[in-house]
């Protein structure tokens, strides 16, 4: 008997132990990770299936900018070949959040490093990302 | 013993399962959008001369220069409020009587067709201006064609039909020769700029050379007139039929269109970007990299929402507003053979026809015929909508 009731709390821990793993708090990617200058360099496609393939369009980093640069506390401009436009953004776990006047975009953030910036668009009815490239310079 | 082991175990398991669901607090963030001052204000008081504001231009970083139907005005920027207004009518046109078609304005001189004739005022300054006239004497037994039939608020740009090179020139269809729409004739006309830009000077006659266009192929039909000037040169859409017309009256014919065996649409606008010049003619569009003495088509745009906008320079940069009575308004990239257009925050324009964007000391005003518009220019460039 008391073997059982020993074997149910360890059972119970471990339950407790397994609840709070999971629940780990997602930070996602702080905005202060994003601050400066970034050139669009290319594209890859992710079908969904990890066939992440090299793809280079033009018109998935134009879509964004040639370079964007995300400034404090929550402004960034997209530059696109020469000529700047603006909008507001925010970062919500991996989410970039693009904030424009009427309507917002949500980007997802598939990767941000001292150097690189990946950013996934959805593809066609979702069905594959395309993932633009950016990496850090200064201006 | 057994019970009190059963209910320490029931205890354990709801305390690991309570705290293993209520830890996962989810972050929920609401975007509150500012309502309280939208992002384009109204210049306020501007209505209260009656007004459609047509053209405008900067002088410097310190006047706007609001051409309205009958009268200029003058915004003091760089103050707090804008409530220093002064406005001259332009001579030869009054409230019953309005300018045809848009001002020309290029920050000195004025520019304009009424009922009169046609005249260039000096821009004023201290209240101080000179104007010349001029009225072209009409050949018994022919047609005019000095006034020519627009739409309101000539839908086009640069927003003005009678431009005016270095200060003294200007050019303008006066008659038909004889009774045939084969040629017309059109005056050149050239008066002393100095004059002119010096305040209260005595009238002038300009000098006149009057020249005589024909009709390259057919005849010349009933179509709105467009002119403008660009590397000292006037580019003109006159019944159907496209000119270059130099300051020394020397006249190129293209024939309908600028160049042959495309769709004769007219001459919506023209603008200028990385140093060549374009022609939008109903979303045809043609580029010219020789200052508008060859011509090329560049893309075909006839079937998207681009033939519908009017082309606009803003300094260095182009910017598209709608032709309709529409406020929408796009930052505009030429990639290519591309059109990349950015469509820019409009929050609180009344939907009216943009007929000019003009750039002033820390402001950019556009006009309407409703009413003026400004804002920080800082946040000129705020996107609608980021991504594109």
């Amino acid at each position: 008997m008391r073997k059982i009731v020993v074997f149910l709390m360890v059972l119970g821990l471990g339950v407790a132990a397994v609840g709070l793993a999971a629940c780990k708090k997602d930070k996602g990617v702080s905005a202060n990770a994003l601050m400066g200058s970034w050139r669009y360099t290319g594209s890859v496609v992710d079908s969904g299936n990890n066939r992440v393939g090299k793809f280079v369009d033009p018109a998935v980093g134009t879509n964004i900018g040639d370079t964007l640069r995300f400034a404090v506390p929550d402004t960034i401009y997209y530059t696109f070949l020469g000529s700047t436009t603006w909008s507001n953004f925010r970062t919500q776990g991996n989410q970039l959040i693009l904030i424009g006047s009427a309507y917002s975009d949500t980007l997802a953030i598939r990767g941000v490093s001292g150097t690189q910036l990946q950013l996934g668009l959805p593809g066609w009815a979702d069905r594959y990302e395309y993932r633009a490239i950016f990496e850090k310079f200064n201006p | 013993m057994k019970r009190i082991l059963s209910f320490g175990l029931f205890a354990l398991i709801v305390v690991a399962l309570t705290f293993s669901t209520s830890s996962c607090k989810k972050t929920v963030t609401v975007i509150v959008k500012d309502t309280v001052r939208s992002a384009w204000q109204l210049l306020p008081l501007y209505n209260s001369n009656g007004m459609a504001a047509l053209n405008s231009w900067n002088a410097g970083d310190t006047s706007l220069f609001i051409v309205g139907n009958f009268g200029i005005t003058q915004v003091p920027v760089n103050r707090s409020a804008f409530n220093n207004f002064f406005t001259w009518p332009l001579p030869g046109s009054s409230y019953i009587a309005p300018v045809y078609v848009t001002p020309f304005y290029d920050g000195k001189v004025c520019s304009y067709m009424t009922p009169e004739g046609f005249y260039a005022y000096g821009v004023p300054q201290a209240t101080q201006y000179s104007t010349i006239s001029y009225n072209p004497v009409m050949t018994p037994g022919t047609y005019s064609r000095l006034s020519q039939n627009y739409v309101f608020g000539s839908q086009s740009s640069p927003a003005a039909d009678y431009p005016v090179i270095r200060d003294r020139y200007a050019l303008m269809p006066v008659e038909t020769v004889g009774t045939s729409n084969a040629e017309t004739r059109f005056d050149l006309i050239r008066w002393d700029s100095a004059q002119l830009l010096s305040p209260f000077t005595g009238p002038q006659t300009p000098v006149v050379k009057s020249i005589v266009v024909s009709a390259a192929v057919g005849l010349f039909t009933l179509s709105n007139y467009y002119c403008a000037a660009y590397y000292d040169k006037f580019f003109v859409s006159y019944g159907g039929q496209f000119f270059r017309v130099d300051t020394l009256g020397n006249v190129k014919a293209f024939g309908p269109t600028p160049v042959p065996g495309q769709r004769v649409w007219g001459i919506a606008n023209m603008f200028t970007y990385s140093g060549m010049l374009f022609i939008n003619s109903g979303g045809l569009i043609y580029f010219s990299s020789d200052q508008g003495e060859n011509w090329s088509v560049w893309n075909d745009f006839t079937n998207s929402s681009a033939s519908r906008v009017i082309f606009r320079n803003v300094g260095k940069d182009l910017y598209a507003t709608m032709a309709t009575l529409s406020s929408q308004l796009w930052k505009v990239v030429i990639d290519g053979r591309n059109l990349n257009f950015s469509e820019l925050n409009t929050d609180g324009f009344a939907s009216s026809l943009m007929t000019s964007i003009t750039r002033c000391g820390k402001y950019v005003f556009i006009t309407t015929p409703t009413g003026v518009y400004y804002r920080d220019s800082t946040y000129f460039n705020q996107l609608t909508k980021p991504v594109r």
